[in-house]
Parts: C-alpha cells; sequence; structure tokens
C-alpha cells in the first residue's frame, strides 16, 4: 500500500480542469486529480459518467479511437528525473513513444483487446519491439518471462497458442502480460475484472497488486464495483454526471462520505456479512439522491 | 412445511457437443421451491445455473428426471399440455433491451402474455396499467418504445409483463447484475415488495453472492452441474461448509475497507464439463448437517 502523506511527494500525474466533448455533449467535465508514485488510484462512478473517457483521455487515445476531443485542461506526466509534459499538447509521434511503455492500459474484455490472428507470444513480444531495439529472441524470451509472472500455467505451450484457445481469466493475464512487459510508471485498470467470475477476479486483483509490489507501478482503477474498490484502493474519486463528485482517502469514502451521491451510491451496495445475525431477506435501506 | 411449489427430482439435461461428447449442464438436481420463498441458485459461469433455470421452465426438455408444478410433472408435456402450466412461471433475463421488441409499445409488449393466453378482454389497458401502477412507472409511459428507457426501467417493463398472467414462480435469470448498484437496489426492493403482495416465489439465479445474501431465503450452490451445498441463507453464508461454497465467499470483495484481509491465493480454474462419448461425472452425496443444511461430502473428509 502506498504512503498515506501524499503532501510532500509530487505527483506522478496531475489531471486538471480536464473536459472531454462529444460534438456537443460533455463526458467529462473540469475533472481534476492527481496519481502518486506506487499508488492505487480507484475513480468510481455509475454508467456514464466519464470515468472510461477519463482513463482513454489520459491515454490520448479519445481522438484516434472515438469522436471525442480534449477542449480544455492539462495532463501533467512528470516523471522523475525528467521535465514535466503536458500529454495534452504532445504530438502523435512522442504519445506513441509513451504508451505501452511509460503508461499502460488493460480494458474489461480481452477478446476484443487482443488481436485474433496473433500468437500470445507474438502480441507481447510486438509490444516490446515497438519501443525497444530488442532482437526476435530476446522479445521472445521477455514474453515468455512475462507470461510467468502473471502465473500462466505451462508458459511454454501457451506462448504460441491465440486468444480464442483461451479462457476469459487467462486472457486478461495475457493482457496484463502485454501491458506490464516494459514495466510502466503507470498501469490504467478499466473495469478489469468486470467480465471474470469471482474466484478468478481475486486472482487477477491478487496479481495486479503483486505486480504493483514488485515494479512499484502507479495503478488507476476504474471501476463500478465498490467491493473492489474497497479491497485495492488507496484513494478514490468518485464521479457523477462528467464531474468528480468528491475525493479522499478509500478509509474517508467508506467512513465519513461527504455528498450526498457518496451517501447514496454507499447505501445500494450490498455488503457480504452485513446479514450474519437476520434470517429473513432485508431490502436495501436507501438514500434519496440529489 | 406444506407441499412445494416446484420440485426437481434428478434432474439431468445433457447437450451433445459432437462425436459423442456430451456437456453434462445439469446432473441429478433434486431441488424444492417453496411458496413465497426465495431460492437463489449461485455458481460461476458454466457450472449449469442457467441451464437448470430453462429446464425448470422449459425451455428446455429434461434429458431425464422430474419437474414437478403444483403436483404436476411437467417434464415430459408437449407444448400444448404446458400451455395451462406456462402462465405459473416467468422468467426475466439479465438483458432487458434483448428482452423486448424493439418495435413495439412498451405497453403492448406488457399485454403480449395475456393475449397469447386469451385474457386481453376490453379492460386490458387498465390491467396494464395497474401493471406499470405495480413496478413504480408512469402510466404515460405505455406507449413509448423500449430504446426511451434506461436499463432499470426496461427492466421494470421486464417485470411487469412477466407478472401480467398472476404468476407463481418468477426465475430472475442475472435479472439485477448488467444494473448500476444503485438501480439494482432499487429492482431488488421493487421485486422484494411484489413477493410480499402477491406471495410469489423466486428461483433467483445469481454469481453475486452479496446480492444473494440480501434477497434469498436459502440458498443453493452450484458446481460442474451438481449441487454441493443447500439450506437456509444465513447458515450456508455464516457456516458454509463445503470448499468451494468456502472458496467462493472467500473471492468475494467485501465492500468496507477496514476488512481488507489477507486472502487465500487462488489458482486454477473450473474443470470442463464436458464428458467423453459414455463417460459421466461422478455424483456426488448429500449430507444434512444440520436442519435443511444439506452439504456434498468431499473426498478426503
Amino acid at each position: 500500500m502506498a504512503d498515506e502523506s501524499n503532501e510532500d511527494r509530487e505527483p506522478l500525474l496531475s489531471v486538471r480542469d480536464l473536459t472531454v466533448e462529444f460534438g456537443s455533449f460533455r463526458a467529462v467535465e473540469g475533472v481534476s486529480f492527481d496519481l502518486y508514485p506506487g499508488e492505487t488510484l480507484a475513480i468510481v462512478g455509475e454508467s456514464g459518467s466519464g470515468k472510461s473517457v477519463t482513463a482513454l483521455s489520459i491515454m490520448r487515445l479519445i481522438e484516434l479511437g472515438t469522436r471525442g476531443r480534449i477542449t480544455n485542461g492539462r495532463i501533467v506526466l512528470n516523471l522523475p528525473g525528467e521535465e514535466a509534459t503536458d500529454l495534452v499538447e504532445e504530438p502523435e509521434e512522442r504519445l506513441r513513444s509513451i504508451r505501452g511503455s511509460v503508461i499502460s492500459m488493460i480494458f474489461q474484455e480481452p477478446l476484443t483487446a487482443l488481436n485474433p490472428v496473433y500468437s500470445i507470444g507474438n502480441q507481447i513480444s510486438e509490444a516490446v519491439r515497438a519501443h525497444q531495439d530488442a532482437s526476435k529472441a530476446d522479445a521472445a524470451e521477455m514474453a515468455l518471462e512475462m507470461l510467468r509472472k502473471v502465473r500462466i500455467p505451462e508458459p511454454e505451450k501457451r506462448i504460441k497458442q491465440y486468444p480464442h484457445e483461451m479462457s476469459g481469466g487467462m486472457r486478461q493475464r495475457v493482457m496484463i502480460a502485454q501491458a506490464l512487459v516494459l514495466n510502466p510508471q503507470v498501469l490504467i485498470c478499466d473495469e478489469p475484472t468486470t467480465a471474470l467470475d469471482v474466484t478468478i477476479q481475486a486472482q487477477i486483483l491478487r496479481l495486479i497488486d503483486d505486480l504493483q509490489q514488485d515494479t512499484g507501478a502507479a495503478v488507476i482503477m476504474i471501476t463500478h464495483d465498490m467491493g473492489v474498490v474497497a479491497e485495492i484502493a488507496d484513494r478514490v474519486v468518485v464521479m457523477k454526471s462528467s464531474r468528480v463528485v468528491e475525493q479522499g482517502s478509500v478509509e474517508q469514502i467508506f467512513a465519513d462520505p461527504q455528498e450526498d451521491y457518496t451517501k447514496a451510491l454507499l447505501a445500494a451496495v450490498p455488503r457480504l456479512g452485513s446479514m450474519n445475525d437476520r434470517d429473513e431477506p432485508a431490502k436495501f435501506d436507501l438514500v434519496e439522491g440529489p | 412445511m406444506s407441499t412445494p411449489l416446484v420440485q426437481c427430482i434428478d434432474l439431468y439435461k445433457r447437450f451433445p457437443v459432437g462425436e459423442g461428447a456430451m456437456v453434462h449442464a445439469v446432473v441429478g438436481v433434486d431441488l424444492e421451491v417453496q411458496r413465497g420463498e426465495t431460492l437463489a441458485v449461485v455458481g460461476e459461469s458454466g457450472c449449469g445455473k442457467s441451464t437448470l433455470a430453462n429446464t425448470i421452465i422449459r425451455l428446455e426438455r429434461p434429458s431425464a428426471g422430474q419437474v414437478i408444478l403444483d403436483g404436476t410433472d411437467i417434464s415430459q408435456l408437449g407444448a400444448r399440455g404446458m400451455r395451462p402450466h406456462r402462465r405459473k412461471m416467468q422468467i426475466i433475463f439479465q438483458d432487458p433491451f434483448a428482452s423486448l421488441d424493439p418495435r413495439r409499445q412498451v405497453g403492448k409488449a406488457v399485454a403480449e402474455p395475456l393475449r397469447i393466453h386469451g385474457e386481453a378482454g376490453q379492460d386490458v389497458e387498465e390491467v396494464v396499467a395497474d401493471l406499470f401502477d405495480k413496478v413504480d412507472l408512469p402510466r404515460s409511459v405505455m406507449r413509448n418504445y423500449p430504446h426511451q428507457f434506461s436499463g432499470g426501467q426496461r427492466q421494470r417493463i421486464c417485470i411487469a409483463r412477466a407478472l401480467a398472467l398472476k404468476p407463481e414462480l418468477v426465475i430472475a435469470d442475472e435479472a439485477v447484475s448488467a444494473l448500476d448498484v444503485s438501480i439494482q437496489a432499487q429492482v431488488i426492493n421493487l421485486m422484494m415488495d411484489l413477493q410480499e403482495e402477491m406471495g410469489l416465489s423466486y428461483l433467483f439465479i445469481s454469481h453475486d453472492l452479496a446480492v444473494v445474501e440480501r434477497v434469498a431465503h436459502r440458498v443453493a450452490v452450484m458446481y460442474l452441474g451438481q449441487i454441493v451445498e443447500l439450506g437456509p441463507r444465513r447458515a450456508v453464508f455464516s457456516n458454509p461448509r463445503h470448499s468451494y461454497t468456502q472458496k467462493l465467499l472467500a473471492a468475494v470483495p467485501i465492500a468496507d475497507p477496514t476488512q481488507r484481509r489477507e486472502r487465500p491465493r487462488l489458482e486454477g480454474e473450473i474443470p470442463s464439463p464436458v464428458w467423453p462419448p459414455g463417460e459421466s461425472p461422478e455424483l456426488v452425496n448429500l449430507v444434512e448437517v444440520e436442519p435443511g443444511h444439506l452439504v456434498a461430502e468431499e473426498q478426503g473428509g
């Protein structure tokens, strides 16, 4: 877990007044938050709150993959020993060298994120060779090592297989391997376990945590699941209707939420174990949202 | 206990997958749903919980075994024979958008079961309006189309349609899984109100144990087509006896950062339910460990 005292540390990434528009619709409006080295920051919110668009903006994939546009704000990357850069102003060429090597991203659906016609090994070593001057053999060796790290059984056999030959959990491991092979400082996870069964989800969350301990990467976890937030986050950003409603430490958000929306959201979350002392089912004690 | 509303006796459903191999989706299931209760069936993808639901409601014909509905064995009835029984059982699915015809006004969709069963009399509009009241949707939206509604509202429409024929059993197959958490809580509260009001029984199929803990009277845990643990919700959740139930519960993230814990490292995935020709899974033996709480015996204690 990250150090709690963030005041005297430099953020690795600072998002300031970010606004993203799709035509006349503002999917993200005036969003600001910091990400510190080694920490896990959860961005939570319901569908359409703008959390995924925020993530894609940091990767600067908004203009490439969607019709959206960043119309205001800064995304300042502050790598130790380097000059701070505003990703909003960087040319595509420079962004390409950042994506995958400095900031990586994994998605909910690994089957659409992985290329069906390339073997697992090819996809991971391709990520290596896109950024480093590595021989094919060296890149393949790095891919194999990464498959071991994400605890894929029989990696020598799996490395030759294709995405469709693997289960959802295994594919998610492959995507994590691909995202982490270049030791990025920032890993953005967009609902990485939402499509997975709960036992596989536990494995993947544990794996992300282990790899984070290993490499010291900072993680941004985009999720709608307050259970996942409670398990892994150091700090939390709550989003609703394109804006940040509240942010704070995970303890503060759960124990002492300040905003009505956060309170309403938490009241609707089923908490395993909360029914230990009663036999009959119980309705949710809903708080009227704003 | 009174006679159950639904009883499955030694129920099997197998699907051929080529070259004689079979998916053994439901394997020797014995189960009862009592009147007015919510029985939750939990398990991971591929465990057979949806096939069990579909077999009970006769969207699938069982490979073997019986489904007794209100005293009648419906397992081998044909389409005509099933008709009078269909009205007693309704199902709600995960994706309400896929279950509604995009070109049909939602009021008409809700009225359709009434028409099919010849009950759409002069007052059909009034009956549908009452159903909209029941699920807390304004009557003014009856002439709207599915795309004009949010996911939660669409699921309310599906619930209204499911209730049109005053069923006794409603099967909810991951019915709240795709909804945002605040909407999910509202729909669950609605379902519980309706249960009280109409004496409904729910067969609640879900992978979400935190939701199940909230809604269920009893819980059945399915693994590879078989029930490995069955009992009152409180007993199963606070005193899980089967290793698979324990593993499932341990994997659920708890929405409370003060309860963060070092969890057992889970490895591996669930084996395949596909068996080669002539082979079949070994049947588990359920033992009663406390009143109503059954647990499958495990090898090695």
